[in-house]
C-alpha cells in the first residue's frame, strides 16, 4: 500500500513540475523578474556611427559590448543612449549592464516634454479701492521636470469697493486716480524644484509640485501710460488629480511703474512704483498623455 | 486481474488526468489581454502616513509673525503678532493670537494728504486684535527640495473669532483663511496665512472733518479747507472686509 502511495505521489509531483515550465514561456512579466539574466544571455548589438561619435580605430559595422575594450566602452555607451530608445519594458535589456542606470520613478504626474494649459479664476488681493476679478489662461511647455517656459494672459474686471464710493461722495475725489490693473500678458521661466506628497486625513495621497516663476510682460492699467512694462514673480502649487489634470493655485507679484491720471488736486500726480498681488486658482491640463508610467 | 492491480491502474490514470488538466491551464492568453500597468492595492483601512515625522498631538506651538492688511485703504497696513496653539490631535488645534497694528497711515492715505490735504489721522485707527484661532489640518505631507532634503508640510483652514480694538472702541471680528506650514525639522516651522477679516469698523471718509488746511481746494463744499477736528464717535460705521497676508515662525514645544 505504501509503495502505491509513493508511486502515485511521484507521478503527481512530476505533473506539477511540468506546468510552470510552460508558463514561463508565456508570460511577459517573467522578463521583469529575469532582467539580469537577459543581460547575460543576449549580447547587446550596437551599431557604430563614426560621424556622431569618433571611434578610436576600427569602424566595424556591428559589435557587442563585450567585444569592446574598456576605453571604448564609455564611447559606445554614450552613442547607445542616442540609438536605443526604450519604449517597452523589454527594451531595458538593450541597455549596457552597470553603465546606464535606468531609474523608473513612479512620478504620478510627469511634466517632462509636456504642455500645461492652466485655466483659472483670478483676483487681485491688494487693491483697497477696487474689486478685480477675472480669468487667467496660461500655456507652458516643460523641458524637464524642473524647468519650463510659460506664456500667461490675464483679464480682470474692476468695480468700485465701498471705500471708493465713499471717498467720491464724501470727499469729492476720483477713485480712478488710484492705479489698478485690467490685464496682463507675459512670459515666465518656471522652476519646479519641489516635489512632494500630501496625505488627506491619513488616507488618499495627493502628489504635488511647487514652483517659482520669474518673467516679464505688459500690464494694461488705468494709468496715463496705459500699457506698462512689468516684472513678474510668482509661486504656486500643482496638485495632481489624474495623470493629466491637476488643481493649481498661483500667487503672483507684478511690479511696474505708472503715472496716475490727473485729478482735482493742486499737485500733479507723479510717476511711482506699483505692485499687484494676484491670486489665481484653477485647473491645469497636461498633454500629450504621459507614457511609460 | 485482481482488485489490487485494478486499483493501481485506476490511481495511475487519475494522476495522469490531473497532470493533463494542469498542462491545459497553460493556455496562451492574448498579450493585449494581459495587464500592462501596475496598480496599488486598495485596503479597507488605509493609513498613508506610517511614521509621522512631525507629531503635534498634545503639543503647544508658539509663533511670531508679521502681516500685511492688503486691502486696507487708510490705516498703516503692517502688523505684528504672537500666537500660541494647542494641538488636540493631528487634525485640530485651538489657539490664541494677538496682533498689534503699526501706527500711521497707508501709502495711499499719505498720498491723499500730500495731494488733496485730507488728514486721515483724524479718523480712528485700528490698534490691536485679539482672537481665538481654530485650525483644521486635513493635509499633511512631505516634499523634496531639488532631491537634497525633505521638508514636512501641512495645509490647513483657519477660523478666528475675537475683537478688534480701535482707538475709541472695540468691535467683534471674524477671520477665515487658508494657511500652510513648512517644517524645518520636527519643531520649527515657517507659517503662511491668507485671511479675510470681517468686522464692524468706522468709515474714515467723513466730510467735513478731514481737510487740514494745506490744500485750498479740499472739501466738497467751499470754504472747507481747514475743518475742525471731529471726535472719533462722529464717524459712521459699517462692515468691512480686509485681506491679510501673514508670515511667521513657529516652534512646537
Amino acid at each position: 500500500m505504501k509503495k502505491n502511495i509513493l508511486f502515485i505521489s511521484t507521478l503527481f509531483l512530476s505533473s506539477l513540475l511540468a506546468a510552470p515550465a510552460a508558463v514561463s514561456e508565456q508570460l511577459d512579466d517573467a522578463e521583469v523578474i529575469n532582467l539580469e539574466n537577459m543581460y547575460q544571455q543576449k549580447p547587446v548589438e550596437v551599431r557604430s556611427n563614426p560621424e556622431a561619435v569618433p571611434m578610436p580605430s576600427e569602424s566595424t559595422s556591428t559589435t557587442t559590448v563585450s567585444d569592446v575594450e574598456v576605453e571604448e566602452t564609455e564611447t559606445v555607451v554614450v552613442q547607445k543612449k542616442e540609438d536605443v530608445k526604450v519604449k517597452e519594458l523589454k527594451d531595458l535589456s538593450r541597455l549596457s549592464p552597470f553603465r546606464e542606470v535606468s531609474v523608473i520613478q513612479k512620478k504620478y504626474l510627469p511634466k517632462t516634454e509636456r504642455f500645461q494649459f492652466y485655466a483659472a479664476a483670478a483676483t487681485t488681493t491688494n487693491t483697497p479701492w477696487f474689486l478685480n476679478y477675472g480669468a487667467r489662461l496660461n500655456l507652458a511647455y516643460h523641458f524637464t521636470e524642473t524647468l519650463g517656459l510659460e506664456l500667461s494672459g490675464m483679464f480682470l474686471s474692476s468695480s468700485e469697493r465701498e471705500v471708493a464710493k465713499e471717498i467720491r461722495e464724501n470727499n469729492g475725489l476720483k477713485p480712478e486716480q488710484f492705479i489698478y490693473t485690467k490685464g496682463f500678458y507675459g512670459l515666465d521661466l518656471m522652476w519646479s524644484p519641489i516635489y512632494g506628497k500630501l496625505s488627506h486625513l491619513d488616507g488618499s495621497i495627493v502628489p504635488f509640485d511647487m514652483y517659482f516663476s520669474l518673467g516679464a510682460g505688459m500690464s494694461n492699467t488705468n494709468s496715463a501710460e496705459g500699457n506698462v512694462p512689468t516684472a513678474h514673480l510668482g509661486t504656486g502649487q500643482i496638485f495632481a488629480i489624474t495623470k493629466s489634470i491637476a488643481f493649481r493655485w498661483d500667487y503672483s507679484l507684478n511690479i511696474f511703474q505708472a503715472t496716475p491720471i490727473s485729478g482735482t488736486g493742486t499737485a500733479a500726480p507723479a510717476k511711482g512704483a506699483y505692485n499687484d498681488l494676484i491670486l489665481s486658482a484653477g485647473f491645469s491640463f497636461f498633454f500629450p498623455e504621459a507614457s511609460l508610467r | 486481474m485482481n482488485i489490487k492491480t485494478a486499483k493501481k491502474i485506476f490511481l495511475v490514470l487519475t494522476s495522469l488526468c490531473t497532470s493533463f488538466v494542469f498542462a491545459q491551464s497553460d493556455v496562451a492568453v492574448p498579450k493585449d489581454e494581459l495587464a500592462t500597468e501596475t496598480v496599488y492595492p486598495i485596503f479597507d483601512q488605509a493609513s498613508s502616513v506610517k511614521n509621522r515625522n512631525v507629531q503635534t498631538t498634545g503639543r503647544i506651538d508658539v509663533g511670531l509673525f508679521g502681516g500685511l492688511a492688503l486691502t486696507e485703504p487708510i490705516a498703516n497696513t503692517t502688523k505684528f503678532g504672537i500666537a500660541g496653539n494647542y494641538h488636540f490631535n493631528e487634525y485640530h488645534s485651538l489657539g490664541l493670537m494677538f496682533i498689534s497694528n503699526s501706527s500711521g497711515l497707508s501709502k495711499d492715505a499719505q498720498g491723499l494728504r500730500d495731494q488733496f490735504g485730507l488728514d486721515f489721522t483724524r479718523a480712528p485707527q485700528p490698534v490691536n486684535t485679539m482672537m481665538l484661532d481654530y485650525n483644521y489640518k486635513p493635509y499633511y505631507g512631505k516634499m523634496s527640495f531639488t532631491k537634497t532634503g525633505v521638508i514636512n508640510t501641512t495645509i490647513y483652514g483657519s477660523a478666528g473669532l475675537g475683537m478688534i480694538k480701535y482707538q475709541h472702541k472695540s468691535y467683534p471680528a471674524l477671520a477665515l483663511g487658508l494657511g500652510e506650514r513648512f517644517y524645518f525639522g520636527k519643531s520649527l516651522s515657517l507659517k503662511t496665512d491668507l485671511r479675510m477679516y470681517v468686522n464692524q469698523a468706522p468709515i474714515p471718509f467723513k466730510s467735513p472733518g478731514l481737510c487740514d488746511g494745506s490744500d485750498q481746494t479740499c472739501g466738497t463744499t467751499l470754504p472747507s479747507h481747514n475743518d475742525p477736528i471731529p471726535s472719533f464717535s462722529d464717524f459712521k460705521e459699517r462692515i468691512t472686509y480686509t485681506t491679510n497676508l501673514e508670515i511667521g515662525l513657529n516652534y512646537l514645544f
